[in-house]
């Protein structure tokens, strides 16, 4: 029988709920004509908390813990966000040792995040080696933060009016040879993956995210910056402290899943920079200022952004002058940036949607809330 | 462009159309009409001057008992002139009133999931919206609107006062 003859139709997969390349609850409903993808449905809603509904259950103070569980893998990060919204709403102004802390911490707990994502997205890859490298460097970071704040995962850290501890003694010694050994490991890592043949035609002009398509669907991060935008909210709306220190904004260039992984192999190289600016210039001084439990801000609003391991993470507050909020909105970058993914994945292979899907970095908690 | 000056031709250009303009913690804030959103949002992206092609948040908030509805909330921003712009709209609405206002993921395709949450957290209807379906609750959710204001569920037991 002639090739042309035999009848052929397209089929659906599901990949997920649980499958180990969605790092979380997520389900793709996949059309696929052979083993190439027609299109994508992601099915979201699986680890939804409505922390935006227990928000206006809670004082101002109490909604902390909750922002830690929004991006668990970047909780200093989240705190960071909803701290600043608060302050900036309230005119609350922080010590600048507290805001060295939070710099600090925040820089901290990107490098663990991007270390996270390095070693997961390597092994979706078939790589088992860099998250065995990955993790050892991360449990480094996780010590760090276990010394400051006792947790290592979710720290409530932060809080309205500065940092909750101060760091304790040891800290620095430890912070300081962190800092001298990382750089290495961070050459060691592109030593196992940046040119090695497989990974390179794994990820070389796959998944490619056209500036207009970035545009259009909101993406942020490293994954808008993989397309070669200079843009960071760190420099274009400076926020805390970020104008005092020196760093640079790696970006790629062809916005294929290669040129996001370069970014964020650079990222973790300029955030070591600021963590040693941030430690050779911590001043002294107090680590918050007194803030009464039930504090109640000004009727108003605010709207303020950070920008988080995975991109934009903005708050919108409304306060209606109790000590509850009336209202918080919160915008999460892996929210828009899962939203590319049908996109620009179409008609690739059902085996580049892992390198696709783990590039763009998405955390489902924080896109459930 | 910085906020004042964005405020001042938001004012001017679009003076037809929009109200109310002030700033709100250095973010230029505009309102308009219901019927108004949908044109409005697609002058703002066209507009070369502002060239406002990403949405940073966009949300809904239950102001039944201050002002007789929910007011959409919408900011966008310009990566290339590093500004941001707010617009709000008012949805009047009473008790159980689910309002309706057109969908805007025609205008910037990452509305869509955001139209969705509020679709089924608010109860507010997009019309025209392409894909209409739940996104963060069951598809067989009964228990009507979770985000609006005085709702009670099954398991859901509100705080006492302190």
């Amino acid at each position: 029988m002639a090739i042309e003859q035999l009848k052929t139709e397209e089929f659906m997969v599901n990949m997920g709920p649980q499958h180990p390349s969605t790092h979380g609850v997520c389900k793709l409903v996949i059309k696929m004509d052979g083993e190439q993808i027609k299109s994508i449905q992601p099915h979201v809603g699986f680890l939804h908390r409505s922390i935006e509904k227990i928000a206006e259950n809670r004082t101002y103070a109490q909604f902390v813990p909750y922002t830690d569980r929004i991006d668990y893998c970047a909780s200093m990060n989240a705190n960071h966000a909803y701290v600043t919204a608060v302050e900036k709403m309230a005119g609350i102004q922080v010590p600048e040792r507290a805001e060295y802390l939070r710099v600090m911490m925040a820089e901290l707990n990107r490098i663990a995040s991007h270390l996270v994502w390095i070693a997961t997205f390597a092994i979706d890859l078939g790589a088992v080696t860099p998250f065995l490298y990955a993790f050892r460097e991360r449990e480094l970071i996780l010590d760090l933060f276990e010394m400051t704040c006792g947790q290592r995962l979710t720290y409530n850290y932060m809080c309205i009016g500065g940092v909750n501890w101060d760091i304790p003694q040891g800290f620095e010694p430890k912070l300081r040879e962190f800092l001298k050994i990382f750089p290495q490991k961070v050459n060691e890592y592109e030593y196992l993956l940046t040119n090695n043949p497989i990974f390179l035609y794994r990820t070389k002009g796959i998944g490619v995210l056209d500036m207009d398509t970035a545009f259009a669907y909101s993406v942020s991060g490293p994954s808008i910056r993989g397309s070669g935008l200079k843009w960071d909210i760190r420099k274009a709306e400076p926020y805390s402290i970020y104008n005092k220190f020196d760093f640079d904004v790696p970006v790629g260039h062809t916005g294929d899943v290669w040129d996001r992984y370069k970014v964020r192999l650079n990222e973790m190289r300029e955030s070591t920079k600021i963590v040693q600016q941030a430690i050779e210039g911590l001043p002294g001084g107090d680590t918050k200022v007194k803030v009464p439990m039930t504090w109640k801000p000004p009727e108003g609003e605010v709207f303020s952004r950070i920008e988080a391991p995975r991109g934009e993470m903005a708050y919108h507050i409304i306060s209606d002058g109790t000590p509850k909020p009336y209202r918080i909105k919160i915008r999460t970058a892996s929210y828009c940036n899962l939203q590319v993914l049908p996109v620009i994945a179409v008609n690739h292979l059902i085996a580049d949607l892992v390198a696709i899907f783990g590039s763009l970095d998405v955390i489902l908690p924080e896109v459930d809330r | 462009m910085d906020s004042s000056s964005l405020l001042k031709l938001l004012s001017e250009e679009y003076q037809e159309r929009v109200f109310d303009g002030k700033i709100i913690t250095d973010v230029a804030t505009v309102s308009v009409n219901p019927g108004n959103w949908v044109s409005i949002c697609h002058s703002l992206r066209d507009d070369k001057s502002l060239l406002l092609h990403s949405i940073s948040n966009f949300g809904a908030i239950d102001f039944r008992e201050k002002l007789g509805g929910y007011q959409i909330v919408l900011t966008v921003f310009s990566h290339q002139f590093n500004h941001k712009i707010t617009i709000k709209t008012l949805l009047p609405a009473k008790e159980d009133d689910s309002p309706i206002v057109g969908t805007i993921s025609g205008v910037w395709p990452s509305a869509e999931w955001f139209e969705r949450e509020m679709a089924e957290l608010f109860g507010i209807i997009f019309e025209g919206h392409p894909d209409p379906r739940h996104l963060l609750l069951d598809d067989d959710w009964d228990e009507g609107y979770p985000m609006r204001r005085g709702w009670s569920g099954k398991d859901f037991v509100v705080k006492p006062e302190i």
